[in-house]
């Protein structure tokens, strides 16, 4: 069967067969909808969170098209290091620290596509990206919420041996830490986790489906797994920064 | 009817042991206007919330006891409900104007509540009118003044149509013409609304609250009619409470009146008038700067010129828009590339009219009003050596031990700046400002937001770094720390300076650029002299 | 040519394809010049008086109808949509923007496909077996995608694939001239976006601005503290750019400080008291809007024939 000689798109060589899409695509939606209903929803979020996911998606505006742009003339694309994958991942990273509810990350990916595409990409492309977007990156910081529990990127750890005897801090009264594990190592554990985790979704989906379904490219799985295994070490770099970031927020605020 | 009832309430923050407020009783009479006031971090900010239903609906912690709003137990009456019944006016008005244009703003409230069309048009218009903003209709907010944004702030809450309207400091943050126009409202609104006045100005309210209380410690200190307030002016001042100066000389020195000609008339009798505080005398210019700044069309925005002098603190004054921020950046090269600038800025006899601000910051700090946005390293210390590192200048380790110990940050050292309290940030953020060798130090709004009590700490702080051998340029709107700390005055209006003098000569005409002098300055001085001159 | 030769012109052609609409466009209008042309201005001509709503689905129906038929109704698409600039509050500026902007978009998104697009689908596209080399890249560029060399093929290609963006690029950014954001947002809301998701994005699009100020201050205080004190003048952009990653927590610890205010001026004014809203000013759908729906259903319907006569999608599909 083929429309607008589109056919060859949805089983060229390599490509991820389109049952597999749509059953992802059509499973994230289902877990979405009966996980919203169980928990109350967008009810849940207080007006403060949907305030910091606000400022979030306004960071990573800032990022993509000013300081990225700005950057992106130097550094060329390459599979090693990308500009705008450091910039959401510290921008949901840090929302996901202040706001520290299941959901807050699809929700924020939603408010960030919205706000990216209002402003400069015209809906192109839409609502695949909103779908893919939110049901890769923002539904797999939202697995690592739910993993985390309350002690989320480890706000309700205790400081580093060294840094607690220099600040010669006593632990707030009434406030019981949750592990004896320091927060800086949670949190840096949890933003390399949600970084690895990032690695996975644009080589597999784009290389392995929307370019060829969108645009006609050609899947190559070498390229695939290259470009996955080529980006984990700055996803490693840029997760522990962006967790030991948001620790730092977090506890600055007093969240 | 009893427009607040409060019984046993008694409010914990999560994992505090100590309740932030802890009221046995308190009611307020529909019509009162009461002044609340005390030190901050006191509990005034909670009482509020308390009152408005914040606390227990959206801020969580342990609650006990009742606070009623016209009879609508907040507990348990929702937020909305409560909405048309209490509205609160906050500090900021940057923070709490959410919408792109004036009239989205003062929309909200009545949009969210549902109402028809018909209905939401005439709650705008008539809040528009009580708070004269009809001309900002269009503007978007963004665009406003922070004196005008504090008025749409309050239309925003009155379209709500509340019976009791709680401003909590509603001028700490915008300029003394902003302030005026915001009492006014005040003013008018007393006759219509129950209202609770939280601030430091107890000056300024004076003449139209009923009724004044204290608070601290999260507990009610003091709880008096304003006319009452003569007797208790002594225990204020011990509770770090701003009361005007005449109530003060009045009470030490006997004199049964609340006037400011007759205090003053008797003190003169007396020969009890107050010295003026000390002004440092003439000494040698540091820096003479003359900036001219227009734009790109060229419209004149800026001509002024200041002399400082060494061992000085200068106050920059004037209204919103007047040219000081503007002067300021010239001075420290900080002007946006669009502008066309002309200055001449000689230091120490030297030209630095052509120095990039990396030079000029060699010999002149600059701590901005948001100071928090300087603090970019993650301890206290490395935030003090951050401008000798970047320098490379050696010793160092000497300096920073020599402004943390001035700045008594030297148990703080291995702190992060971010999560130290306001006035500790203050401080990191003025020690890593000075810490490569400045010979001045500028400072925009400093007393911006802060109470009596602390403003009364960075005047001694100022003195001190005086003191010590710096030069100081301070831009304020609070001519009462004008007239007890700065040696000399500045005012600018429309772009052009216009009056220049001791805070004394200054405060003398400062009337016409709507700088109010203060009641310090005003016992001192005649006012018929005054309005004449 | 010689080896040293051939590598710096090849980064230089890597470069040009990044950097060159950047340049183009800044040097044409300015960074500032940009954001006055496309601002919102209100005005009296049938684009103002649209729904934002439909100006939304126009921007869809366009999108649709350049990526299935053929590069050249894109391109048609795209001639209409620039003309019709002309009609905006200062027209002729803002046909020059577009027409800049039009510009960026074909050199950038040919630039982003010439290079890559493998041989076999050019060759699939262009029905021949044999392209046109105009240079041959050093071996190492395979690594970061690149094919061998790059073909006059390969250009052509890009420039049609552009054809599927231009014409959507000018048309979404007719929403933002014509519309304000709160008109966007309000038929947001109408087409079912729930009011808590559109007060996130009114709270972001109120702080971008702030976050450039506070940033610009963060930079400035650094430079006067003496970020880049030791390095010559030309490295300053460098500086700024390292100072601004430095202003990256602090500015976001203020504007987070400032939070909690915010949530309490909206919770005490009734914000989701119900799970709707009433409007001052109704989203209302004119005789204009009618209009234009009834225009795009005959888009969809020429778009079917035009697909039926054989036009659809030109290149690299119907091999």
């Amino acid at each position: 069967m083929s429309f607008n000689g589109i056919s060859g798109i949805l089983n060229s060589p390599g490509e991820i067969p389109w049952e597999i899409v749509v059953l992802f695509f059509g499973a994230g939606i289902l877990f979405t909808f009966i996980w919203g209903k169980r928990t109350g929803g967008l009810a849940r979020f207080t007006t403060v969170d949907l305030i910091y996911i606000g400022i979030g998606a306004a960071f990573a505006v800032v990022w993509e098209f000013y300081i990225g742009a700005f950057l992106g003339k130097f550094i060329p694309s390459n599979p090693f290091f990308g500009i705008g994958y450091t910039g959401r991942l510290i921008a949901l990273l840090i929302v996901a620290g202040l706001v520290r509810k299941v959901g807050v990350g699809m929700i924020a990916m939603f408010i960030f596509n919205l706000l990216s595409d209002l402003i400069s990409y015209g809906f192109s492309g839409e609502p695949m990206y909103f779908l893919y977007e939110m049901l890769t990156y923002g539904l797999m910081m939202d697995l690592v919420i739910a993993l985390a529990g309350p002690n989320l990127f480890g706000v309700k750890s205790p400081e580093k041996r060294t840094l607690a005897a220099k600040n010669k801090t006593s632990p707030r009264k009434g406030l019981e830490y949750i592990t004896r594990m320091p927060g800086e190592y949670l949190a840096a554990f949890e933003g390399i986790l949600i970084g690895l985790f990032w690695v996975v979704p644009e080589p597999l989906f784009y290389g392995g489906f929307i370019s060829p379904f969108l645009y006609g490219g050609v899947v190559d799985w070498g390229k695939i797994v290259f470009d996955m295994i080529a980006f984990i070490p700055s996803a490693v770099i840029i997760g522990a920064i962006g967790g030991l970031i948001t620790l730092r927020i977090v506890k600055a605020v007093g969240q | 009817m009893k427009a607040l009832e409060i019984h046993d309430l008694k409010f914990y923050y999560m994992g505090r042991e100590e309740p932030a407020i802890n009221i046995e009783h308190l009611s307020i009479e529909d019509g009162e206007t009461v002044l609340i006031t005390g030190r901050s971090g006191g509990g005034k900010s909670t009482l509020v919330n308390c009152i408005t239903g914040i606390i227990p609906h959206v801020i969580h912690g342990e609650f006990e006891g009742q606070v009623e709003v016209y009879g609508h137990d907040t507990m348990k009456t929702q937020l909305s409900k409560l909405s048309t019944e209490v509205g609160i006016v906050l500090q900021n008005p940057e923070n709490q104007v959410l919408n792109y244009t004036v009239e989205e703003e003062v929309a909200f409230g009545p949009e969210n509540l549902c109402l028809e069309q018909d209905d939401i048009f005439s709650r705008v218009k008539e809040s528009i009118e009580t708070t004269g903003t009809s001309q900002l209709v269009d503007r978007e907010t963004y665009t406003l003044s922070g004196g005008e944004l504090q008025r749409v702030a309050i239309a925003a809450v009155l379209s709500m149509r509340p019976k009791l309207l709680i401003l909590d400091e509603p001028t700490s943050n915008i300029d003394p013409e902003g302030t005026a126009r915001v009492f006014d409202i005040i003013k008018r609104l007393k006759e219509e609304k129950t209202l609770i006045v939280v601030e430091h100005k107890v000056e300024r309210v004076l003449p139209f609250v009923d009724r004044i209380i204290v608070i601290d410690q999260g507990k009610i200190l003091l709880d008096i009619k304003s006319s009452q307030l003569p007797h208790y002016v002594e225990k204020m001042v011990e509770m770090g409470i701003e009361v005007p100066i005449h109530y003060i000389y009045a009470k030490k020195n006997g004199i049964d009146s609340e006037d400011m000609d007759t205090i003053r008339e008797k003190l003169r009798e007396k020969n009890m008038i107050p010295e003026p505080p000390r002004r440092a005398g003439d000494s040698r210019s540091i820096m003479h700067a003359s900036v001219k700044v227009s734009t790109s069309e060229g419209k004149e925005l800026v001509k002024g010129e200041i002399d400082l002098e060494e061992k000085h603190i200068l106050a920059i004054m004037g209204r919103n828009g007047a040219g000081k921020s503007t002067f300021l950046k010239g001075v420290m090269g900080f002007l946006d590339m669009d502008l066309r600038c002309e200055m001449e800025i000689e230091l120490e006899g030297r030209d630095i009219s052509r120095e990039h601000m990396i030079k000029r910051g060699k010999e002149i700090a600059f701590v901005p009003q948001n100071f928090d946005l300087t603090l970019i390293s993650k301890t206290v210390e490395r935030e003090v050596e951050y401008s000798l590192k970047k320098r490379k200048i050696r010793e160092h380790g000497e300096r920073v031990e020599k402004l943390l110990d001035m700045f008594t940050l030297s148990d703080l050292r291995y702190r992060d700046p971010l999560s130290l309290s306001l006035g500790q940030r203050r401080r990191v953020s003025m020690a890593s400002a000075m810490a490569s060798g400045v010979k001045i130090i500028m400072l925009d709004e400093p007393t911006s937001g802060q109470d009596y009590y602390h403003k009364q700490i960075l005047g001694k702080e100022l003195t001190r770094i005086k003191e010590a051998g710096y030069s100081i340029i301070i831009v304020t709107h609070d001519s009462r720390f004008v007239y007890r700390f700065a040696d000399r005055v500045v005012v600018f209006n429309n772009g052009r300076k216009v009056l220049d003098g001791t805070p004394e000569s200054v405060f003398r005409e400062s009337r016409k650029y709507s700088i109010i002098p203060p009641s310090d300055f005003v016992l001192r001085n005649d006012e018929h002299e005054l309005v004449n001159s | 040519m010689n080896w040293l030769t051939v590598n710096i012109i090849s980064w230089l052609l890597f470069f040009f394809g990044a950097a060159f609409p950047v340049l183009i466009l800044l040097k044409a209008i300015g960074l500032t010049g940009l954001m006055k042309v496309t601002r919102y201005e209100s005005y009296h001509s049938f684009y103002y008086k649209m729904n934002p709503a439909v100006k939304i689905m126009l921007g869809i129906i366009v999108m649709v109808v350049a990526s299935v038929t053929i590069w050249w109704i894109g391109a048609i698409m795209t001639a209409i949509i620039l003309a019709s600039y002309l009609t905006l509050k200062d027209g002729k500026r803002k046909f020059i923007t577009g027409l800049f902007l039009t510009m960026m978009t074909i050199i950038g998104t040919t630039w982003a496909f010439a290079p890559y697009t493998p041989y076999v689908i050019l060759e699939e596209a262009f029905h021949t077996g044999s392209l046109t080399t105009l240079w041959t890249w050093p071996s190492y560029f395979t690594v970061m995608g690149y094919q061998p060399a790059l073909t006059s093929q390969g250009i052509v290609y890009g420039f049609q694939i552009s054809m599927r963006f231009a014409a959507v690029s000018l048309m979404s950014l007719v929403l933002v001239m014509t519309s304000t954001p709160s008109q966007v947002l309000r038929s947001l809301n109408k087409v079912g976006i729930p009011t808590s998701l559109t007060f996130s994005l009114v709270v972001a699009m109120r702080t971008i601005p702030r976050i450039f100020e506070y940033i610009d201050t963060s930079v400035k205080i650094q430079f006067m503290k003496g970020l880049g004190s030791n390095s010559p003048a030309f490295l300053r952009p460098f500086y700024m750019l390292s100072g601004a990653f430095s202003g990256i927590v602090p500015v976001i610890v203020f504007l987070v400080r400032g939070a909690k205010d915010t949530a309490i001026s909206a919770d005490t004014r009734a914000f989701r008291a119900y799970s709707k809203r009433t409007y001052m000013y109704p989203m209302a759908i004119g005789k204009i809007d009618k209009m234009a729906v009834s225009f795009m259903v005959l888009m969809i319907l020429l778009t079917g024939i035009v697909v039926m006569l054989g036009f659809g999608r030109g290149i690299a599909y119907n091999g």
